[in-house]
This record gives C-alpha cells, sequence and structure tokens, in this order.
C-alpha cells in the first residue's frame, strides 16, 4: 500500500479546495464530500525496484512455515507451428517516463529501449559479452584503450550507424546540462571524472563545459572505428558498454523537438516505435534495417497497467500474455491445477539487505562488529524467504547474486542463535554496555506491506534469538531516501539491483570508496577492487572479487537477506523465450527471437 | 442576480490564491524531494537538475514564478517525464476523465432519480425494498471493492467486457458503472425520502382532490420540488466523481489524468501536483457555483442578490 500516504495528502488537498468555496444557500440535504478511499493493491511502480516484488503477502510473518511454490525456472522450449497473428501483448507497470535513451532509468523504460537500440556490446543467453554493433574489438595491453570495429548497419531511417554516433552519445551521456542520472556509470573513461565532479556550487559556463568535454576520451577516427580511453584499467568495462545509455544517437533526431515520439524514432536495435499513446499503451514493430536476423514477432504491444491486480486480471482474461504474479496471489495460483502450468520461476540480479549505521564513531554498530555479527546470525532467512516472499527469492549470505560470476553460495553468516547470542554479550562489552536492555535500535524502512511484513518478522527474530527489543520507524518512500541519506537509522532497510551483470556492480559500485550510506570504508576492499579492474583474465580477477566479498561479510556492514526473484505467468503459446537475470519482464532481452504459437 | 455572479466568479481568484499557497508550502514542506532514489544520485547530477528546475532559489521566488507562469497558462515542467510538459500530460488526459466523470454522472442522474421516486410512489412495496436495497449496498461499497467485482465477473468469468484500457465504448462501461454506484445510491436515497415528504404536503393532496391523475400531479406537482434537495447534493456527488476517478482510472487503466495525482505526489513532481490541484480547485469552484444557480432556477423561494 505504497499509495496511502499521497491519499492523505490528496485528500487534505481536496478539502482545501472544497472547503474554501462560499455557498449562497446552505443545503438542506446533508450530502457527504467523500474523501477517497486507499487503492485496493500495492502499486506496481516499474521503477528500478525499490522492493523486490511490491506487493503484499497474504501470511503472517511469524505463522506456519509455508511450502515455497514449485515452479519451473526455465520456460519452454517446445516450438509449434506459428499463430497467424505475431504479437506478444505485455503490460508496463507504469508510463515510460522518457525513450530517450540517455535519460531513461526506470526498467520500464529499459524494457522498451533494449527493443529499440543496440550498444556496441550486447549478451549472449548467459550473460556473456558478444559482439553488438561493435563486430569486434581490442584491448590495449596496460587495458587503458579499447577500439571497437564498427559493423556495416543502420537506424531504422536508412541512415548508417557511424562512429561519430557513438562519441556524440557519450558524451551527451557525460554533459552536466543533461544530468543524466546513469552518468556515473563512464566514470571510467578518460576526462569523465572532471565532469562527474564538477563543483557544484558553482555552476561552470557552457564554454567552460565544452572544453571539458572535449577532453573526454571518446573518438572516432574513422566511420567505423571507435575509441574509448580508459583513465584506470577497468576490466568490467565491456559490460558497461552493453547498457541502453551507451547506445549510439543521431544527434540530428535526438536534438529534434518530439524526437521520442513514434513516428519520429530513429532506432538501432531490433525493433521501431510504432505508435505511442502517452499513459496508455505503446507498439513496437520490426526494424526493417536492422542488421541481425529479423524478428519472428509482427508487433509487440505494451499496455499501461498500473495496478498489478488489473494485470493478473488481464491476463487472467487472456488480453495479455505475461504478467508478474502479485505476491499476495502466489499461493492461490500454485495451487490452481491449470494456471500452475504456465508458471515460470524467475531469478532477478539484485539484493534485499539492512545496512548499519556507521557514519558515528560513537554508534553501537560502528564500535562493534560482533554487534553487528550478532544481528546478522539471529536472522533465519530461509523462514522469511518461504513465509514473508513466499519462496519468491532466493536466501542471500553475500552480494554477488546466483548467474554472476563471482558468486558464492556458501559464503555468508550462518543463521545460528546460539552463536549469535555469544558474539552479542562480545558486542555489548565491546561497545561499553552491560546487558542488552542497554541497546536502542531503531530499524527504518520505506512504508510497503512488504516492507512492514519484512520488519516485524526482524524484530521478532531478535527479540526471541538475541532478547532484544528494536524499534521500526516506516517512512514514506521519497522521505525515506532522504532520511537514510542524511541522518540514517541505527539499521535501514536498502535494495540493490544490478546496472550491468559484473561483480563489481554488486561489489565496488554499491560498498566502495565509502559511498554508501552506512558510512562503510575499507582501504582493503577499495584496493582489491581497483586490483580487481586491472586484471582482464578472469581465472585472476573473479578471486579478488571474491576475496574482497568474503571480506565484506566479515566486516558486516550490512545483513544481507536474499536475491529477488519471482513467479511470471506466461501464455503456453509464448515460444522461444531466452529468460536472463537482467529481466524486467521474462525474455525482454531477445524479444527477436520470441514467436507466438498457434492457439 | 447578476451581480451576485459577478461577485462569486471574483470570490474564486481568492480561494484559488489560497489553495495554491497552502498546496505550495505542504508539498514542499514533505521531507524528500523529486531526486530522492533508492540508488542514489551523484551530487552534482542533483545539483544540476536542481539548478535546471529553479528548485535551489527560495521557496518565494519558486512560488513567484509559478504562478508567473500559470497566468500565462504555463503549467511548467514534469521532473519525472523530463521531455514533456505538465501541460502536454494534462492535454492528454484531460478529455478522458472528464469523459468518464460526465458519462458517470448521467448515469447517477438518470439511473438515479427514477429509482428514488419508484420507490417512493410504491412505499413499503417490493420495488422499494429492491430500491432500498441497491441504495445500501451501493453506498457501503467502496469503488474499488465495486470495480474489482466488476472485472471480475464481467471480464475474467464471463469474457464479456476488457479488464483495462478505453478503447471504445466496451470499455467505457465497467469504469463508468464503477465511479457512477456511489452517486446512484446516494441519489436513489434522497430522491426517495424528497419524494415522501412532498407526497405528504398539501398541495399535492389538492391536487388529488381535483381529480388529477398520479402521473400528472407526480410530473408537475411532485417531481420540480421533490428534486430541490436532491441537487443540493450534487455538489458534493460531482466533488467524488472527481476524486473518485483516481481510484477508478487506476484499476481500469484508464489513461485519465487522476492517476498523475497519486503519482506527481509519491515523485515529488511538484509542477505535476500544482497543476493538478490547481485544475480539481477551479473544477470543483465552479461546480459548486453551477449548483448554486441551480437551486435558484429550480426553488423561487431562493433568491440571490
Amino acid at each position: 500500500m505504497r499509495h496511502h500516504r499521497s491519499w492523505t495528502v490528496m485528500a487534505a488537498l481536496l478539502l482545501v479546495a472544497t472547503a474554501c468555496g462560499p455557498t449562497a444557500a446552505p443545503p438542506t440535504g446533508g450530502g457527504r464530500t467523500a474523501a477517497p478511499t486507499g487503492a485496493p493493491t500495492g502499486g506496481a511502480s516499474g521503477e528500478v525496484p525499490t522492493d523486490g516484488a511490491s506487493g503484499a503477502p497474504s501470511g503472517e510473518p511469524s505463522g506456519p512455515p509455508v511450502t515455497a511454490c514449485e515452479a519451473p525456472t526455465e520456460p519452454q522450449t517446445a516450438e509449434g507451428p506459428l499463430a497467424g497473428e505475431q504479437t506478444l501483448r505485455l503490460s508496463l507497470g507504469g508510463e515510460p517516463e522518457t525513450l530517450d535513451p540517455t535519460l531513461a532509468f526506470s526498467l520500464r523504460s529499459v524494457e522498451i529501449l533494449r527493443q529499440l537500440t543496440r550498444p556496441l556490446v550486447y549478451f549472449d543467453e548467459e550473460l556473456n559479452t558478444v559482439p553488438g554493433l561493435a563486430e569486434d574489438w581490442e584491448v590495449n595491453e596496460d587495458g587503458t584503450q579499447i577500439t571497437f570495429d564498427l559493423r556495416d548497419a543502420n537506424y531504422s531511417n536508412g541512415d548508417p550507424i557511424v562512429a561519430g554516433d557513438f562519441v556524440y552519445s557519450w558524451k551527451r551521456l557525460l554533459d552536466p546540462r543533461e544530468a543524466a542520472e546513469y552518468a556515473y556509470v563512464m566514470s571510467d573513461v578518460a576526462g569523465a571524472s572532471a565532469l562527474l565532479e564538477l563543483d557544484t556550487d558553482a555552476l561552470p559556463e557552457d564554454a567552460a563545459i565544452d572544453a571539458l568535454l572535449d577532453e573526454v576520451g571518446v573518438s572516432a577516427p574513422d566511420e567505423d572505428t571507435f575509441v574509448v580511453e580508459l583513465a584506470q584499467p577497468a576490466s568490467y568495462f565491456l559490460s558497461v558498454a552493453t547498457l541502453w545509455v551507451t547506445a549510439p544517437l543521431q544527434q540530428e533526431w535526438i536534438e529534434s523537438e518530439g524526437a521520442t515520439e513514434a513516428g519520429n524514432y530513429v532506432s538501432s536495435g531490433p525493433f521501431q516505435l510504432e505508435t505511442w499513446e502517452h499513459n496508455a499503451s505503446l507498439s513496437l514493430g520490426p526494424n526493417p534495417e536492422w542488421y541481425g536476423e529479423p524478428p519472428k514477432l509482427e508487433r509487440i504491444e505494451f499496455t499501461v497497467i498500473e495496478d498489478e491486480q488489473a494485470a493478473l486480471n488481464a491476463y487472467l482474461a487472456d488480453e495479455i500474455d505475461m504478467v508478474g504474479v502479485p505476491s499476495t496471489d502466489i499461493a492461490r495460483i500454485c495451487a490452481d491445477p491449470a494456471l500452475q502450468t504456465e508458471m515460470l520461476s524467475t531469478a532477478t540480479a539484485g539484493f534485499e539487505y539492512y545496512g548499519f549505521n556507521l557514519n558515528d564513531p560513537e554508534g553501537v554498530f560502528a564500535k562493534s562488529p560482533s554487534l553487528r555479527h550478532a544481528f546478522t546470525m539471529a536472522v533465519d532467512k530461509k523462514t522469511l524467504v518461504d513465509t514473508v516472499r513466499q519462496g519468491a527469492a532466493t536466501v542471500a549470505g553475500s552480494a554477488v547474486p546466483p548467474g554472476i560470476p563471482g558468486h558464492q553460495a556458501d559464503v555468508g553468516l550462518p543463521f545460528d542463535p546460539e552463536g549469535a547470542r555469544q558474539k552479542l554479550q562480545e558486542g555489548l562489552t565491546e561497545a561499553g554496555l552491560t546487558d542488552a536492555s542497554e541497546l536502542q535500535v531503531t530499524v527504518g524502512y520505506n512504508e510497503s506491506t512488504l516492507h512492514e511484513q519484512t520488519v516485524a518478522f526482524l524484530q521478532e527474530q531478535w527479540r526471541t534469538n538475541l532478547g532484544v527489543e528494536v524499534q521500526s520507524e516506516g517512512l514514506e518512500e521519497n522521505s525515506y531516501y532522504d532520511r537514510r541519506a542524511n541522518d540514517p537509522f541505527d539499521i535501514n532497510r536498502a535494495s540493490w539491483t544490478q546496472d550491468y551483470p559484473h561483480a563489481n556492480n554488486f561489489l565496488g559500485d554499491v560498498f566502495g570508496e565509502g559511498s554508501h550510506f552506512t558510512g562503510y570504508t575499507s582501504e582493503e576492499f577499495d584496493s582489491l577492487m581497483s586490483q580487481a579492474a586491472t586484471e582482464a583474465d578472469p581465472e585472476a580477477q573473479i578471486p579478488l572479487y571474491q576475496q574482497a566479498q568474503e571480506l565484506l561479510v566479515e566486516d558486516a556492514p550490512v545483513i544481507f537477506l536474499y536475491w529477488y526473484g519471482g513467479y511470471t505467468l506466461i501464455k503456453p503459446h509464448v515460444q522461444g523465450l531466452v529468460v536472463t537475470t537482467t529481466d524486467e519482464d521474462p525474455g525482454m532481452m531477445f524479444f527477436d527471437r520470441v514467436s507466438i504459437g498457434e492457439h | 442576480m447578476t451581480g451576485y455572479l459577478i461577485r462569486r466568479v471574483l470570490w474564486i481568484v481568492p480561494v484559488l490564491f489560497a489553495v495554491s499557497l497552502i498546496t505550495f508550502l505542504l508539498m514542499h514542506s514533505v521531507p524528500g524531494g523529486p531526486w530522492d532514489r533508492e540508488k542514489p544520485l551523484p551530487a552534482s547530477v542533483v545539483q544540476r537538475l536542481n539548478a535546471e528546475y529553479g528548485l535551489d532559489d527560495p521557496l518565494p521566488v519558486q512560488y513567484v514564478r509559478w504562478a508567473g507562469a500559470l497566468l500565462t497558462g504555463d503549467l511548467g515542467p514534469s521532473y519525472r517525464f523530463r521531455d514533456r510538459s505538465v501541460n502536454d500530460i494534462v492535454a492528454d488526459g484531460i478529455g478522458t476523465t472528464a469523459q468518464l466523470g460526465v458519462m458517470a454522472f448521467l448515469l447517477a442522474v438518470l439511473l438515479g432519480i427514477p429509482l428514488g421516486m419508484i420507490a417512493a410512489l410504491r412505499q413499503n412495496g417490493l420495488p422499494d425494498y429492491a430500491a432500498t436495497l441497491i441504495s445500501i449496498v451501493g453506498i457501503a461499497t467502496p469503488s474499488f471493492v465495486l470495480s474489482i467485482l466488476l472485472v471480475v465477473v464481467f471480464s475474467v468469468t464471463l469474457r464479456l467486457l476488457p479488464t483495462h484500457g478505453w478503447d471504445g465504448p466496451s470499455a467505457w462501461v465497467l469504469p463508468t458503472v464503477a465511479l457512477a454506484g456511489y452517486p446512484i445510491a446516494q441519489i436513489a436515497r434522497y430522491t426517495r425520502a424528497s419524494m415522501l415528504e412532498v407526497t405528504r404536503k398539501d398541495y399535492v393532496r389538492t391536487a388529488y382532490s381535483k381529480g388529477l391523475r398520479e402521473r400528472a400531479v407526480v410530473t408537475v406537482h411532485m417531481t420540480r420540488n421533490a428534486l430541490i434537495p436532491v441537487v443540493t447534493i450534487l455538489g458534493p456527488l460531482l466533488a467524488y466523481l472527481v476524486t473518485g476517478s483516481f481510484i477508478v482510472e487506476l484499476i481500469f487503466s484508464v489513461p485519465g489524468i487522476g492517476r498523475f495525482y497519486v503519482d506527481g505526489i509519491e515523485e515529488r513532481d511538484y509542477g505535476l501536483i500544482m497543476a493538478m490541484t490547481m485544475l480539481y480547485a477551479v473544477i470543483i469552484a465552479v461546480l459548486n457555483l453551477v449548483v448554486d444557480l441551480l437551486y435558484a432556477y429550480i426553488d423561487p423561494q431562493i433568491r440571490y442578490s
């Protein structure tokens, strides 16, 4: 029910509006002004997820253990005869904020941009980097220069895709005047940090910005060659070059009025934008100029359905072909013999965690690592996942999720109430306390049914296994992020979802260089990160990331709870889905391979 | 009368000013801003965005700039939908929201009044009990419950109507009914009560004793008088239709503007919040005025001066 607060504010505003109007004759009847009632279900945000699935499990967290729902993790592979109409119908959790690749940030926009754009490098089914618009590339010896050879490919308007378009789009991403949310991914490019770390008090003149942009290490010696100079070696950089924000842009097009509207959109991906009725629907068709195998689908229709329950009903009424199962409905659908066969269990690269406040050196958690261990080891994550998440997640002990090289299933502090109590005693001494009752701890979270239940579960675990009473405080979403960034609670709810599928994005980008809200800093961790960045050979690189991860687990600045997962209903006639852990809707990275079977 | 009208219209101006000022202050006093995210944005990006949208200026400056732009018809930029203006967003959805509201209003009046009249004329008969039952259920059922019920029955189970969208008449039916449910019940209840009261009036007895037929008594003598109290609740009901559309638009994915009010508040999209509040304030102020004028037309005893 993340709408709750907003409804209250809105009702107040409307009361102001209605109450202020002078009325001539007082009405004789006693009519009631109805204030809006709360929205029925948790709003599906579609945002780069703030909670794994914004739904509300029905079971009480402390109730009897629920058997997790059993569903296949691989989509059915059999391909039957094709249907006459090759249309894939999907729902979008809200209006995409923009289809400008430089500015887009939400998963729902990214899902569409993955169809409309193609970067230099792409993925295969296992998320290994493979050629995209670059046919080939070469990294120099010390890992500071990458030369991409572009393939012969055209935009949907028939113009050739040239190296200069990459130079333009990469600089545009870094241009502070665009204020792009994903500009940070460019930080390893030579000259980028000067732009990213501009003095925020005095905004420089246009000329000064242009001069800095000229210094950025991207160039096009000829139309087919794009060269990137890196400020320091970054072995993960090819993964960055797969992001939608790095796709080529024709300057003349993106700077024109209404560039992102249907009819004007210039696509470099397998599909092109056919229609976009704002706030209602959007449709894609094959890009006739696409260099690769032509897509089998003639059309992908996206309908904006904000309410996840409404999306489920649309699926049940056969209006859409795929839908994420709201957590309230997992048990019911899992028990339905007909629907059960259409269920797919999916994993999303990202993790849910709770971070300790280490900013104040006098705080109990900053003083005592043992206390952090105690609070971590006292939590039975398995039961949490089975009850609160109804099995739609994987218990996590560390950061790098399954499927990403560097993942370690067996690393993490165990659930051990006995050990936790011992650690608690050590911790109390370290913190200069004598009794657990002296601990004053508050856990903060952004309000949603899921987080409320999770926090209630955690409180119960700490009460039962440690004998510590922890207070809780829920805040509305943006208020909470503001609070967490500036004045964190003792323990704070947080999540991380992948930008690019590489261990660095789960370790260095989250916990590196003292940038985390917990205030965690570790020179050893940072040095392992930079060592790994210089190591191009995976054989040598991965152990370094794993070493850093083990260090993180030992330092325990956060409690890792689970890696995200979920259930999706998919109509049996959807064929050829290739599921990856970067998906918003299963198969979205490879919709060009999907077809619709007869039904 | 003209003087009254002018005064009432002029009154709307300070009302709108007060609404805008209160909204502006409330909105900025809520902690958290438009750039707060689960993944925090770099400080330089936030600074740039604040500068671009003038959010680093003092609040009075921001307010004056907003009000100045409003006078020229410019509702400002949306922070979330960065390549669209609030004008675009409002223009896209207002027609749909208005259509939904008007259809629900007409449905409520056309069903509610006859329902109430039948119930009153057949007091304590079967039609009365049926109508009373409908009213009670209608009043007690929140629109989101009614909406979900309608979808489950007519879309998921019977597959007669689409679950969502706004493509043509078949998609209009369920949202309109869902939104009209409560007003139908209210209007029916008021009409019934008021008709029963009028039935016992002397002039009605006189009309009957003159030998007029029931139809003539009802249409000529009773209806107009009985509708006066009903008109008084139309104002609040119209306000309900405006505010209630938020929920109905959400559940049926109707591409109106109601949803942007909720989303705007969640995203701290200040321009969008201000625009929506002002829009609703104007609509409600104007509707109140219209309803007041309607009294004077229906009830000759009311004279504005």
